[in-house]
């Protein structure tokens, strides 16, 4: 262990990938042997990972998945060998955990890396149950609140690939307002979708939730 | 009433276990839940479609190699993936030395992330739309740097100039706004 030790700047850059390999290295180094960077750095990759989080979705171009697919069957065991910047990074994650098993300084770099709670949601939201008609339970509804403003969050676990369905919110006084509508995808090839979607809510939380299918037939409802 | 946690980080890990055992409905059903954020990122990074696909691609390929080894505890699956496929963007861009991005590309970038949610309007995933809400109330200078930086893969020196502002005062900016991100997480969960 040097007297030296990197600014806050540097370890911003080492976690963005914004210096040359040979900094790169020296400050992998550094961290290896360094408890204290090491946690100031964890908190500098928490945050980094925040923002990541935030990245919009853009749809890729078509049968994509297909070819991931086929990439993945194709892939042969053999693999490139890693370079320079790769054997870096697995440095840092191997200093981070060795930082861990020694117990050295890693009490704090465990809390602030490896035992994240659920991100999803600030509160803990409850919910009621989303049902058809025949009373089968085919998701959830609740609602969230984000950062000071509320959402409705829509989970289905059973739906019909393929169908259009519109989210309406309906008010203690019969009002009917649209929230939206999306298709759901079949995801298992097993001919049922699910996925989760939210709803932002302005005024007062709903009466009920209800997915209309394109016939204009309530398919689900969740009733609060 | 049934009364339960809306959580879905648990189905995330679920499809990533699939992933690791070579079960192919899990892969396509994994590929399908996070494309569209893996392939924004890298596109928002490289700013060219066939260079995004091929990016978004191997990061796919790279997360099935590596999913016995994925730790929930790290992280969620999509900021472990993003975090796959920024390091394999900015390898892609760095290598080619592409042409600088134009202004209206980033102001779309920035716009997009700090609304939050999916282009049809009808809401994302939570952690995406969550993370989006706490940018949105970063001090408006730092919620750019940090997008332009971490989204769009810029260097500081690159914010720095896009921004027009001294290079030190880009780093103060990223910084700053990293460091807001995090507190602003940890005072949720308080």
């Amino acid at each position: 262990v040097t007297d030296w030790h990197p600014d806050p700047d540097q370890l911003v850059a080492l976690a963005l990938s914004d210096v040359p390999p040979p900094q790169e290295q020296r400050l992998v180094a550094h961290l290896a042997s360094c408890a204290a960077c090491r946690d100031a750095y964890a908190e500098i990759s928490d945050g980094v990972q925040q923002a990541l989080a935030a990245t919009p979705a853009v749809a890729p171009p078509a049968g994509f998945s297909g070819r991931v697919l086929a990439a993945i069957t194709a892939d042969a065991p053999a693999t490139p060998r890693p370079r320079a910047r790769t054997r870096a990074r697995l440095l840092l994650a191997a200093a981070v955990l060795v930082g861990l098993l020694a117990g050295i300084g890693g009490t704090l770099a465990a809390t602030t890396w490896f035992t994240r709670p659920p991100t999803a949601s600030s509160s803990a939201p409850l919910g009621a149950s989303l049902l058809t008609s025949a009373g089968d339970t085919v998701g959830s509804v609740g609602v969230a609140t984000l950062s000071g403003r509320s959402y409705v969050v829509l989970t289905v676990t059973s739906g019909r690939p393929g169908v259009r369905y519109e989210c309406i919110l309906v008010g203690r006084d019969g009002t009917r307002t649209s929230g939206g509508s999306w298709t759901l995808s079949d995801e298992y090839g097993t001919g049922t979708a699910s996925g989760s979607w939210l709803v932002p809510l302005t005024g007062e939380r709903p009466a009920r939730i209800e997915l209309v299918a394109p016939s204009g037939a309530v398919w689900s409802r969740a009733t609060f | 009433v049934t009364v339960f946690s809306l959580a879905d980080r648990a189905a995330d890990a679920t499809l990533v276990s699939a992933l690791a055992v070579n079960d192919e409905a899990g892969a396509v059903a994994f590929v399908r839940r996070f494309q569209g954020p893996v392939y924004g990122l890298a596109a928002s990074i490289t700013h060219d479609p066939a260079l995004a696909e091929d990016v978004a691609q191997e990061a796919f390929l790279r997360a099935w190699r590596a999913a016995s080894s994925y730790d929930p505890r790290r992280g969620s699956v999509l900021t472990w993936l993003l975090t796959i496929t920024r390091n394999l963007a900015i390898d892609a861009v760095r290598a080619r030395r592409s042409a600088p991005v134009d202004a209206g590309q980033l102001e779309l970038l920035l716009s997009a992330t700090l609304a939050g949610g999916s282009p049809d309007g009808t809401g994302g995933r939570l952690e995406s739309l969550a993370a989006a809400e706490r940018l949105a109330q970063l001090p408006r200078e730092q919620a750019r740097a940090v997008v332009l930086a971490v989204v769009g893969g810029r260097t500081a020196a690159e914010v720095a100039e896009y921004e027009g502002i001294p290079l030190g005062t880009a780093k103060t900016r990223i910084r700053s706004g990293l460091h807001r991100m995090r507190r602003a997480l940890e005072a949720e969960r308080d």
